[in-house]
């Protein structure tokens, strides 16, 4: 038997070796560090990240280049997705810091855990073969379970941890038996393969058989669950508030922005066949998800909750996008850059919004306390203004009103949706950006429009200086999107190229 | 100096006198931030006067034109200048400003830094919303607003102020993302049917509306139509408006009044009609019959009120549903009329807000019941809450008398059906604000508290005097400011009756779709 040695270019995945070097490092690094000294590891984990980030950033706009045997392949979008995920990472360590000596969770395999699970997601975003997005998800998964239930002495973080592992587990299967029917209909695992099965004479017969229709159904119900789409959401708000914040923080975006990639990769790539098909159930998903995320928001006193059920209404927004990205001309199927583009920018728009949101309610956690209550922020506006005013910034971009990065991303998303004529979409979308404000002006109203019963103390903020650098930086991100998006949005228009 | 941006500066002045205050101001220094406060809207409305010496009267298109790209990916461009339509609202707004701020030195007792810095940044809000020609430009202006006003209604407002801030933030947010549908609708069909490109540029879209069938033009103008419908606010959709009206501050209040509201009426006027003209035409019975709904129903709510503040408010729907019949007669009288009487109104019913807020820091009522025979304590106030009445109430000699007229001569032109209801509303007007008037200055003084009111002091007559001025000066010389607005309000007049023709036939498809 003849052994052909198939051509690697190694380069190709350098942030991935570079961040399994970093993980390693960081692993050896936790056996010589003192317990109290734990967020050195942390600040390694940084540094090791950013410097991995820039060399992702090094690979954008050279097209798109498989490697290992069309195992994996770099195009814009995965350079996009990597270079955010790794941002988010980095801001996220900053938040951990302070967190984890206040919940006392500082531990070295925190930081190699959360790289772990950052490595599971860049080869999702490479993943051109429905085995190496799956092994990605599972890396990034499995290591997220781990995460949640970090904080062993509470009972809401193991809880978390259990429900979300149930669940996910149970995701997994549904999405791995969705891959296994596609391969049984195509012989093949490859994107590409599968795209040009389709496309071959059996294709049109393959498109149609009950099975393989089953089989899409699978897949879309399994990135549901792992997108936490209605009604696959129910384990997210326990998870969520369960998690140690800076966590919940990260995985309401690292994790949405992996798994959309590896979402649009096999949607439209793989399986534009189908495409009427998929369409048609992620419209109802997006509308169904949209509605009940910020409808159910309403409700919630505990704003982290209130934070989960709004990441569940802004996945809906970005799955707006992927459905308004397709467009049927003369009865024949298209996929529009704008879509695409919208989904991209919105994800960036978000990482910054959502993640200042999460660090505010870190500012507040002291030994034992939390701050969760909405009610604990009143008279937060006038006791501490900068801290109220960058709130304000991170909610009113949340709600998507301007000169915040939430404008301009719904109002791309918007585009996208009225120009491939989703209409009735982009009606549920904007009417839910306005109850939305609702529950994020209570927010406002409670920091500024309240005041502290007698003898209740405002609560005390935080003053460890990487997370003050962490807000800083994200408030003038948020602004920065929402003023002169220019640049990003040409960033996030450059995503297409080379990936349909 | 013809090349300063200058109406850059007017816009941003305000918010970056807002950001000084909250940089280099302690909060304790409130004498300081009063002070400063005062100077930036002064010299703001200094730096706007400019717009009224050198503004070109014969000239209907744009003037003190600037443009800057700004988001080329998706075709924004920084693009400001003003015309006819524009040019007073932007010195209203500026003039506004000024008496917001003095109005306010002994109104707000706490925490003034966060107070004057709201007032500022509203400022740049409304100024950028008049003077944008961009429409993702205007649109950010006009979302903007909603957040410092959301504020000053929350936190210095009455004691329901939490449900009247919300009401009036989601309320006007809500329609306002409907519009935005809109304009991406408008966005696309103009990629389409239009010029081709990807562009907000109201200049370039201005000639597009009559290549857009009737049908989408008709989807269109319902999304514009629920924008501006509630920012007016037109019947049905005024609930919001007594609610903020009564919890807000006085300044706030006068710039709801004087200010906001108009941006609802100059939306309908500078794009509902010249871009979707034929969908205006469609419109114009279903718009006149709820501005006439308005004028009426405004007017019997107003003359059912107990509490004066409420009263004022509800005769702004009645005003401004006269506004809107104006515009929407869509003829040149009609058309400059309404823009006439929007000025008006933010002078006279600003003024009101005004004396109502003078005697409620005496009193600290406004129930009509606690007052009477105010006359013969306070004369100098009696006699400027006269002379703002009968402005209010359309007198000849005054300023509502002149728009008022105007109106009705277009929307006789149009129907005389229309005319006749409207002059129904103008009766009720009088009766309303007699009727308070009456209560309120004549009669016996039977409440002692009363007994110690003290009259309008230097202060306060000086805010109020530029409003009783202009009120003199529209209703016997009006020339100035008509002959400002005429060349533009002609151009939009020529615009939206451009399409008349063709529409007709195409009227009369839709209605064959409809039999189908």
């Amino acid at each position: 038997m003849q052994v052909v040695i198939p051509d690697i270019a190694l380069s190709l995945a350098l942030p991935e070796i570079g961040l399994a070097i970093l993980v390693c490092a960081v692993l050896i690094l936790d056996l010589f560090v003192s317990l109290e000294n734990k967020s050195r590891v942390g600040v390694v984990a940084f540094v090791g990240v950013v410097i991995l980030a820039l060399v992702a950033f090094g690979q954008w706009g050279e097209g798109a280049r498989t490697t290992f045997s069309g195992f994996y392949v770099v195009d814009n979008l995965s350079v996009f997705v990597k270079v955010s995920v790794l941002l988010c990472t980095a801001i996220s360590i900053l938040l951990l810091l302070q967190y984890a000596k206040v919940e006392k969770i500082n531990f070295g395999e925190l930081y190699a855990m959360l790289l772990f699970s950052v490595f599971g997601m860049l080869v999702m975003a490479s993943g051109n073969d429905l085995i190496s997005i799956y092994l990605g998800l599972e890396t990034m998964s499995i290591s997220i379970y781990v995460l949640v239930a970090f904080m062993r002495h509470d009972p809401l973080s193991r809880e978390a941890g259990l429900k979300y592992f149930l669940m996910g587990a149970f995701a997994s299967g549904v999405l791995l038996y969705g891959m296994a029917l596609t391969y049984g209909f195509t012989g093949t695992t490859s994107i590409r393969g599968i795209a040009a099965a389709f496309a071959g004479s059996g294709g049109p017969a393959i498109a149609q058989n009950p099975m393989m229709i089953f089989g899409l159904i699978l897949l879309v119900a399994g990135f549901g669950f792992k997108l936490a789409l209605s009604p696959f959401h129910m384990w997210l708000p326990d998870a969520y508030t369960g998690a140690p914040t800076p966590i919940t923080g990260f995985m309401s975006v690292a994790v949405k922005f992996a798994t959309v990639a590896a979402l649009m990769r096999i949607f439209f790539v793989a399986l534009p066949a189908m495409a009427d098909r998929w369409n048609t159930l992620l419209w109802a998903l997006t509308a169904f998800t949209l509605v009940w995320g910020n409808v159910a928001a309403i409700a919630q006193t505990s704003l982290k909750r209130m934070l989960a059920y709004s990441s569940i209404g802004h996945a809906g927004y970005v799955l707006m996008g992927v459905v308004a990205t397709m467009s049927v001309v003369d009865g024949k199927v298209t996929f529009t850059d704008i879509g695409i583009s919208a989904v991209a920018f919105y994800l960036l728009a978000y990482l910054f919004t959502n993640l200042g949101a999460f660090g505010m309610l870190i500012l507040v956690c002291r030994d034992g306390y939390r701050g969760d209550n909405i009610e604990d922020w009143k008279g937060i506006g006038q006791a501490h203004p900068w801290a109220g005013m960058a709130f304000v910034v991170f909610l009113l971009s949340l709600g998507g009103i301007p000169p915040t990065a939430g404008f301009v991303g719904k109002l791309y998303l918007f585009a996208a949706a009225v120009q491939n004529e989703y209409y009735w979409l982009a009606v549920i979308g904007l009417v839910m950006s306005a109850v939305s404000m609702y529950y994020y002006g209570r927010i406002i109203m409670v920091m500024y429009m309240e005041n502290r019963g007698e003898g209740q103390e405002v609560m005390s903020l935080s003053s460890a200086p990487s997370l003050f650098f962490a807000l800083v930086v994200l408030v003038v991100a948020t602004l920065l999107l929402g003023i002169f998006p220019g640049s990003f949005l040409d960033a996030a228009k450059g995503t297409v190229a080379g990936f349909i | 100096m013809s090349n300063m941006p200058l109406l850059t500066m007017i816009t941003f002045l305000p918010a970056a006198g807002a950001v000084i205050i909250m940089l280099f101001m302690k909060k304790e220094q409130t004498k300081a931030i009063k002070g400063f406060a005062t100077a930036v809207a002064v010299l703001d409305f200094l730096i706007s006067l400019p717009l009224w010496f050198r503004f070109d009267q014969s000239e209907a298109g744009f003037q003190f034109v600037e443009k800057v790209s700004w988001i080329p990916t998706i075709g924004v461009s920084y693009f400001v200048g003003i015309d006819g339509i524009s040019v007073l609202l932007v010195l209203l707004t500026t003039l506004t400003m000024i008496i917001g701020v003095v109005c306010s030195f002994t109104a707000i007792e706490e925490r003034e830094k966060e107070y004057y810095v709201c007032l500022l940044l509203l400022a740049t809000g409304m100024l950028g919303t008049f003077i944008a020609l961009d429409i993702f430009l205007f649109y950010v202006f006009f979302e903007i607003t909603l957040v410092p006003m959301y504020f000053l209604i929350g936190v210095w407002g009455g004691p329901r102020k939490l449900y009247a801030a919300i009401k009036f933030f989601l309320y006007t947010l809500f329609g306002s993302v409907l519009m935005l549908l809109g304009i991406l609708a408008f966005y696309f069909a103009n990629l389409k049917m239009g010029t081709g490109t990807l562009t907000f540029d109201l200049v370039e879209l201005y000639g597009v509306g009559p290549k857009i069938p009737l049908s989408l033009q008709i989807w269109i103008f319902l999304a514009f139509f629920i924008g501006f419908a509630i920012k007016v606010p037109m019947f049905p959709f005024h609930t919001w408006l007594p609610d903020a009206h009564v919890e807000a501050p006085t300044a706030g209040s006068v710039i709801l009044a004087g200010i906001l509201l108009k941006m609802g009426t100059y939306g309908f006027v500078r794009f509902a009609l010249p871009l979707l003209p034929q969908a205006s035409h469609v419109f114009v019975p279903f718009m006149m019959l709820l501005s006439i709904i308005g004028i009426i129903y405004g007017a019997l709510v107003a003359m059912a009120q107990t509490d004066i503040k409420k009263l004022v408010a509800y005769s702004s729907v009645s005003h401004l549903g006269f506004v809107m019949l104006g515009v929407f007669a869509l003829n040149e009288q009609g058309v400059l009329g309404g823009q006439l009487q929007m000025i008006n109104h933010g002078i006279s019913t600003g003024a009101l807000f005004l004396l109502v807020g003078v005697v409620y820091e005496r009193r600290h009522t406004r129930l009509i019941s606690d007052y009477g025979g105010l006359s013969k304590v306070v004369p100098v106030f009696t006699v400027i809450f006269a002379i703002t009445m009968l402005s209010s109430i359309g007198l000849p000699g005054l300023n509502g008398f002149v728009g008022e007229f105007l109106i009705l001569i277009g929307a006789f032109k149009k129907s005389y059906v229309y005319a006749a209801f409207a002059v129904i509303g103008i009766v009720l007007g009088a009766a309303y604000m007699l009727w308070l008037f009456q209560r309120v200055f004549f009669g016996t003084l039977d409440n002692p508290e009363n007994e110690k009111l003290t009259d309008c002091n230097a202060r306060e007559v000086l805010y109020l005097l530029p409003l009783v001025i202009l009120m003199f000066w529209i209703g016997l010389y009006p020339k100035p400011f008509l002959g400002r607005m005429e060349a533009s309000v002609k151009k939009v007049v020529k615009m939206v009756n451009a399409a008349e023709v063709p529409q007709k036939a195409a009227l009369g498809k839709l209605t064959k779709l409809e039999k189908k």
